[in-house]
């Protein structure tokens, strides 16, 4: 049975989420990816953005196997509603690799929005369809 | 007090940087991995400080707190959405925290002990004992182990990184 998702953002924000992204591929020294835009079951109001940053965090592999993430407010630069937030959960290859052959939570979480058709891909670098793969289980 | 976190983070970096000038020594460079290592921490408490300042206005939130290394904090800063050009707080941080400077933080954390992984030889570090490339231990404290050189240019890291935190906490405190 399809579980439809209870995430009241999804997919409103992808322009804006396209915005940021297009800023983060100006960071050279940790190149985007992969970004992809998705809605888990929980903080259905939230906006929750993944990214596999090459060198992110020097290209290691948290050892208590969580991926990263973190949580931003309102700013002007990239307003969102009252009582909403952004997610950004950020990775490397290598550690998105061991997140999603082990299952880590935040991995699980994201391949079940995938699962689900509840997601959006706002870049993947046209040399890493690999990381893609990687990433919806292919 | 707006920010004491921030600012508690930011004392302890100064007094990590006065500990780094007082192992200082052209002439013994057996301090020098004492000295690096010291600035390696007013680094890391530095970027500690924007942290807890950011996350004392709303802006920020760390799921799992004080963990993280110091280069995936680094990186939580600097994806911070921010306008260019614009003298935010956003832009403000995206300024100290640039390409030049990510690439120095990197080469600092590089020097901090770490586990080496199966088959490969222990790292040069600040702390623990380090091979060379014949399999030989060494000591950080060893003749020939880091230069002067070395410790001036990382001096220089820490002082502009714990300089504009400090201008950025205090941005943030207004």
């Amino acid at each position: 049975m399809t579980v439809t998702t209870l995430n009241r953002d999804f997919p409103r924000s992808e322009v804006k989420l396209r915005g940021l992204v297009d800023e983060h591929r100006r960071i050279k020294d940790e190149p985007v990816l992969l970004a992809l835009y998705y809605a888990p079951q929980r903080d259905p109001q939230d906006i929750f953005l993944f990214e596999v940053l090459d060198q992110f965090g020097a290209n290691s592999i948290d050892p208590d196997r969580q991926l990263f993430e973190v949580t931003y407010g309102s700013t002007r630069a990239f307003p969102v509603d009252a009582g909403q937030e952004l997610h950004l959960v950020l990775t490397n290859p290598a550690e998105a690799k061991v997140a999603f052959e082990e299952g880590w939570t935040g991995a699980a979480e994201i391949r079940d929005a995938i699962d689900r058709g509840d997601y959006r891909v706002v870049y993947l670098d046209p040399a890493a369809p690999h990381i893609w793969e990687l990433v919806r289980g292919q | 007090m707006a920010n004491d976190l921030a600012w508690t983070w930011l004392r302890q970096a100064g007094a990590d940087f006065a500990a780094a000038d007082r192992c200082q020594d052209p002439r013994d460079l057996t301090m020098a991995c004492h000295s690096i290592a010291k600035h390696q921490q007013t680094v890391e408490k530095s970027v500690k400080a924007i942290v807890a300042a950011l996350s004392e206005r709303g802006i920020i939130r760390v799921a799992t707190g004080f963990r993280h290394t110091v280069e995936r904090l680094v990186s939580a800063l600097v994806h911070l959405p921010h306008s260019p050009g614009n003298k935010d707080l956003q832009g403000r941080i995206h300024g100290l925290l640039n390409e030049h400077h990510r690439a120095e933080i990197d080469a600092l954390c590089l020097l901090a002990p770490k586990r080496p992984d199966p088959g490969q030889l222990a790292r040069r570090n600040t702390e623990y004992p380090y091979q060379n490339a014949d399999g030989s231990w060494r000591a950080p404290a060893d003749d020939g182990s880091f230069r002067e050189a070395e410790v001036d240019r990382f001096r220089r890291l820490a002082y502009r990184i714990h300089g504009g935190s400090c201008r950025i906490v205090s941005a943030a405190s207004r």
